[in-house]
């Protein structure tokens, strides 16, 4: 009897230490990877920290003294031609206009192919995957050149509205629908006698929740740090957008000042930063809650 | 509740929206009084009275004068300096990125209607022909400039911009650009015994000697300095020195003798380990100047200041490497580099844009100033011969030696009869085989081949062999 | 129980409603964006390009099928030896070079996150940081990966010199296989942390009486992850797959910028198709035609690889029960009319 317990905590122990071994060793993967995954961010607000001399001669991981003075000179160069913030109130601008729409007109896309059956309800679906799969490389250079026949170039007309018809966020809004919005809750609202527009706005958007503020984020970041499309479509410079303020400073390639250029690239990460931050926990559980079902 | 708060919302956004994009589309008129408040919504109003008679109407409307960088718009200050009405008028579109500026305005050539169509356009030497010889630019003579107005320019930056098709000149440029070898001279004391540019000159007369030298300074400094900082710092030299275009009149590709020359240069370079083997514009090629890892580099006017000096690790003599430093013309003539400016075909006034190019590229008295303030080298000989006679060549960043008196007769002797609309993409498939090549992983028949494919890919209606 | 039948009548009575949500998506998208389709797809059987010696556009003309000959046969006549499709197959390669460990590592990651019996409390941290470089532009990352990898003083450089496993500093973007492990590394880490994310609301959502039952059954870790975990994953693999080779073929930053020239250094061996795509359209002759061709070739070899996944995961048992069902419910519904 004796020995039959001594045995079963030996062999508790031994399971007991594997769990512990076990643990270990996977919060230590767990940690490089984050640690990969810093790195970059370090890197990027060190060189915000050296002169560009300094960039130039050596690769460091340790701060240096010249934060203040790198972002005077960015002030000093910005505010040639456009203060700063303008830039920033700009983004915010396009990068904001185009989440609400893009998140909002998505998810009633989503609503609309999957709760209501109608005659082309199956075709409208496939058309949608469809245009997702096509790269847009080459029908840029279409769109381009119809904006500027519109004379809608320098204008943000084209950065913003078109975020209404994004494919991509309408096929996550659909997956998560599929899983987390039951049509019993529809009929309930319809039998105590809801608008159908009303059922929406009140009932299935704040069911979204998650799923919203995550498509949110992708949305905001995307078009936040887009640079190309503005870069083609925008000629005012008071009209320009952050990154390619940073773009401006990195194209003096004969004089670049890679301080200066750090120190862009930090203030234009800063607000994503916050944001991620804000919405990080709504991220993990919606990114989830959208895949789960097929 | 909520849902009003949402309606609320978006009906906010759209509105804003619209207002954002409406306030683009016509920043021309609203942008300013919503910035600067009354007086210039005083000075938008008897525009608008005044929008029938087509004069007026034109001269408020903004210029576009588009470029890919800041220097062409702080060169512009010089004109604003001298007519301080047209500032307000000209909206400096920098576009910031080489590649996408020759998308962009690619794409705005074709669409004249768009609000913000370019009226001047600046060019880089690697592609300006695209443009002048099209029907996209103008003639300078359409914007009032005259052959007396010509007179001081270096003939190469005319022969650049000339239309081939009827000769008639499509741009103009406010430098010249002229290359040379720029080398350390403390370096070239003591490694190679050399104590002045001309005995540098004997010692880089030929690619020979050029890469005996090489050789010689690797050898003499224990692997601790090279020539040139990478492989690819000698191409221009040999690029301005091609004895033909890539692509002829009929549309005939050429692959000249002297590419083969250069092929065989850089798979010396590469093979003897004769330089840093580091990348054009990368941070370390960059770093150079500031050590003694590199002997000297193939560098024209604005190189000078702008690569050497300011990466030099000081601003005076005896600070890093500053004052440190030679010209000598080195193995052949070129010219690297330059901008010139345009007037395109449906440009909304061609006062204006021969006012600027005027005021920019042919004012002697504009240039003169602007040349010693901001050490360009004009493109003016007046302009260049006054400041070297009173004195103002001697440059203490290069000890002394008088940088005009230099560059001088080498911007005289630049001969661009090698050019041709197709370089930049061409001169770019060129370089990613040289690289193979000179790494050993292709022979000379495979690359020169392989080069040969990729340009009878890029360009269908060339010729190529 | 008539339930079922009473949501159907309903659904179809407010089928109009549908039209009304959908019509903001499609509006948009035929103002700004079905034109420049047609417009793309229409050059694709022209021939368009700039004859660059005096810069004058020819075409488009009608050419037929002409550009899709020149995409798959090459100068020597054999099928498939075009720039189109060596980009093609770099792109496949790179993508299948940083996919394959992403999911690998984030089926593990997932597991591991997942495990009843060795709980980790920092994983909400872990899943965070890891999610982190999707947030910086590609632009940035190439840059700071550039400079980690660059000749001959970046700091991997350094600390292989260093360690001794190096005499001489390596070129690493000189070297084709370097490069191009370079380029599926950074994909690799930019997105492992979203499918590991993904991977494990799946794992989550999969009953844990199923893996306790196996357990009971004396069944190995290996056994119930082949058995139980990867089945009841599937739909969400799926998800994955799709996602990733609709993103990996159209795969186009990373490589562009980190590259010196931007045209796929070393000899273009990393050229992906959507880089080789614009390098037709806009540099050179700006080639339209081809440069659309290309495109639709693309969009094919898209929709193809899509279905053969869509196909391949298939999920036969829920295609029977679905039609079970169906059939339970039609006879409820005939039942009830009765």
């Amino acid at each position: 009897m004796a020995t039959n317990t001594s045995r079963a905590t030996k062999v508790k122990d031994g399971a007991h230490a594997r769990v512990m071994g076990a643990s270990i060793f996977r919060n230590a993967v767990c940690i490089f990877l984050c640690f990969l995954s810093l790195i970059p961010f370090w890197i990027m607000l060190v060189n915000a920290t050296r002169s560009s001399t300094e960039i130039q001669m050596a690769f460091s991981l340790i701060p240096s003294t010249h934060i203040l003075e790198n972002f005077q000179k960015l002030l000093y160069q910005a505010n040639q031609n456009v203060p700063l913030y303008r830039y920033m109130v700009n983004s915010f601008a396009i990068a904001g206009f185009s989440t609400v729409l893009s998140v909002y007109f998505s998810t009633a896309t989503a609503y609309g192919v999957t709760v209501y059956k109608f005659k082309g309800s199956q075709f409208a679906w496939a058309f949608i995957m469809a245009i997702m799969m096509i790269p847009t490389q080459v029908s840029s250079i279409g769109f381009f050149r119809f904006m500027y026949n519109l004379g809608l170039s320098n204008n943000y007309i084209p950065l913003i509205v078109p975020a209404i018809a994004a494919p991509a966020t309408v096929f996550f809004m659909r997956q998560y629908m599929l899983s987390a919005l039951p049509l019993e809750i529809i009929d309930a609202a319809r039998i105590d006698g809801s608008a159908e527009f009303k059922t929406f706005n009140t009932i299935a958007v704040p069911l979204m929740k998650p799923a919203v503020a995550t498509q949110a984020i992708f949305v905001f970041i995307a078009s936040w740090n887009n640079f190309y499309t503005p870069s083609m479509l925008l000629s005012s410079q008071k009209l320009y957008t952050l990154p390619m303020f940073v773009q401006l400073m990195r194209g003096e390639r004969f004089r670049s000042d890679y301080g200066i250029i750090y120190v862009g690239l930090v203030i234009t990460i800063l607000p994503i930063f916050i944001v991620y931050f804000a919405l990080s926990k709504y991220i993990i559980a919606g990114v989830a809650l959208g895949g789960v079902k097929e | 509740m909520k849902k009003r708060v949402l309606s609320a919302l978006l009906s906010v956004t759209m509105v804003a929206s619209l207002l954002a994009g409406c306030g683009g589309s016509t920043t021309t008129t609203t942008e300013a009084p919503a910035e600067e408040a009354a007086p210039a919504a005083e000075e938008a109003a008897p525009a608008e009275e005044a929008a029938p008679a087509d004069d007026a109407a034109a001269s408020t409307d903004k210029f576009y004068i588009y470029s890919w960088n800041t220097e062409l718009g702080e060169r512009l200050e010089y004109v604003y300096a001298a007519y301080p009405e047209i500032k307000d008028r000209v909206e400096y579109v920098n576009v910031g990125d080489s590649a996408i500026y020759q998308e962009k305005i690619d794409q705005l050539l074709q669409t004249p209607d768009a609000p913000d169509y370019p009226d001047l356009i600046a060019f880089e030497a690697g592609y300006i022909m695209k443009y002048t010889n099209s029907d996209y630019t103008l003639p300078v003579t359409d914007c009032g400039l005259t052959d007396a107005d010509l007179s001081e320019m270096y003939p190469y930056t005319i022969d650049i911009a000339t239309d081939q098709r009827d000769n008639s000149l499509k741009g103009v440029s406010w430098q010249s650009c002229p290359g040379s070898f720029i080398y350390r001279t403390d370096l070239a004391e003591s490694l190679l015994g050399v104590k002045s540019p001309e005995e540098m000159q004997a010692k880089l007369a030929t690619w020979d000697d050029f890469l005996d030298t090489a050789r010689e300074i690797k050898e003499k400094s224990g692997d601790a300095t090279r020539i040139v900082s990478s492989n690819g710092d000698v191409v221009n030299t040999f690029m301005s020195n091609k004895t033909q275009p890539w692509v002829d009149k009929e549309g005939i590709f050429h692959m000249d003798d002297s590419m083969l020359q250069y092929m065989d240069v850089v798979k010396t370079l590469e093979q003897e380990d004769l330089t840093q083997k580091t990348t054009q514009w990368s941070e370390e090629w960059n770093a150079g100047p500031s050590g003694d890892s590199v002997f000297g580099y193939f560098g024209c006017t604005w190189f000078l200041h702008w690569v050497i000096k300011s990466n030099c690790g000081g601003e005076k003599v005896g600070e890093g490497t500053y004052g440190l430093w030679n010209m000598t013309q080195g193995p052949a003539p070129y010219y690297w580099g330059g901008t010139w400016l345009g007037a395109t075909a449906g440009c909304s006034d061609t006062a204006l844009a021969g006012q600027i190019m005027k005021g920019l590229c042919t004012d002697t008295e504009i240039m003169t100033k602007m040349s010693e303030e901001t050490l360009d080298y004009v493109n003016n000989k007046a302009a260049m011969k006054t400041l070297s006679d009173a004195g103002k060549g001697a440059y203490d960043f290069l000890g002394g030696q008088d940088f005009i008196s230099v560059f001088s007769p080498l911007a005289e002797d630049v001969d661009v009869s090698w050019m041709c609309a197709y370089d930049q993409k061409v001169n770019e498939l060129l370089d990613t085989q040289v690289t193979e090549y000179s790494l050993g992983n292709k022979d000379k028949d495979a690359a020169v081949a392989d080069f040969k494919a990729a340009v009878a890919e890029a360009y269908p209606a060339v010729t190529v062999e | 129980m008539a339930k079922p039948a009473k949501q159907k009548r309903k659904t179809v009575e407010y089928g109009r409603y549908g039209y009304y949500f959908i019509a903001p998506f499609f509006i948009v998208f035929a103002i700004f964006q079905l034109w420049p389709l047609i417009y793309t797809i229409g050059l694709a059987f022209c021939e368009n390009y700039t004859d660059t010696m005096f810069n004058v556009e020819v075409g488009p003309v009608f050419n037929g099928i002409e550009n899709f000959k020149t995409v798959f046969i090459g100068k020597d006549g054999t099928l498939f030896n075009t720039y189109t499709f060596q980009s093609l197959w770099n792109t496949i390669l790179m993508w299948l070079m940083n996919f394959v460990p992403q999911i690998l590592l984030a089926l593990v990651l997932a597991i591991w996150f997942t495990d009843t019996r060795v709980k980790m409390k920092a994983q909400g941290a872990y899943k965070i940081m890891t999610f982190m470089p999707n947030i910086i532009t590609a632009a940035t990352i190439s840059v700071l990966f550039y400079s980690l990898f660059n000749y001959p003083n970046g700091p991997v450089n350094q600390f292989l010199l260093e360690s001794g496993l190096l005499s001489q500093p390596y070129r690493f973007f000189q070297q084709k296989w370097a490069t191009r492990g370079i380029i599926s590394f950074i994909n690799f880490w930019m997105w492992y942390g979203n499918t590991m994310v993904v991977l494990t609301a799946g794992v989550l959502g999969i009953s844990p009486s199923l893996f306790e039952a196996a357990r009971v059954d004396g069944a190995s870790s290996f056994q119930i992850f082949k058995k139980i975990t990867l089945p009841l994953l599937r739909p969400i693999l799926l998800f994955t797959l799709v996602n990733s080779a609709i993103g990996g073929l159209q795969m186009f930053d990373i490589p562009k910028l980190l590259t010196t020239s931007g045209y796929g250094d070393p000899d273009y061996t990393t050229r992906t198709i959507t880089m080789y795509m614009r390098e037709l359209a806009f540099t050179g002759a700006k080639q339209m035609g081809k440069a659309s061709a290309t495109s639709v070739v693309l969009f094919v070899v898209t929709l193809f690889f899509s279905l053969v996944l869509f196909y391949i995961m298939r999920d036969k048992d829920a295609i029977r029960e679905r039609k079970q069902n169906k059939a339970i419910q039609k006879e409820i519904a005939r039942k009830g009319a009765k």
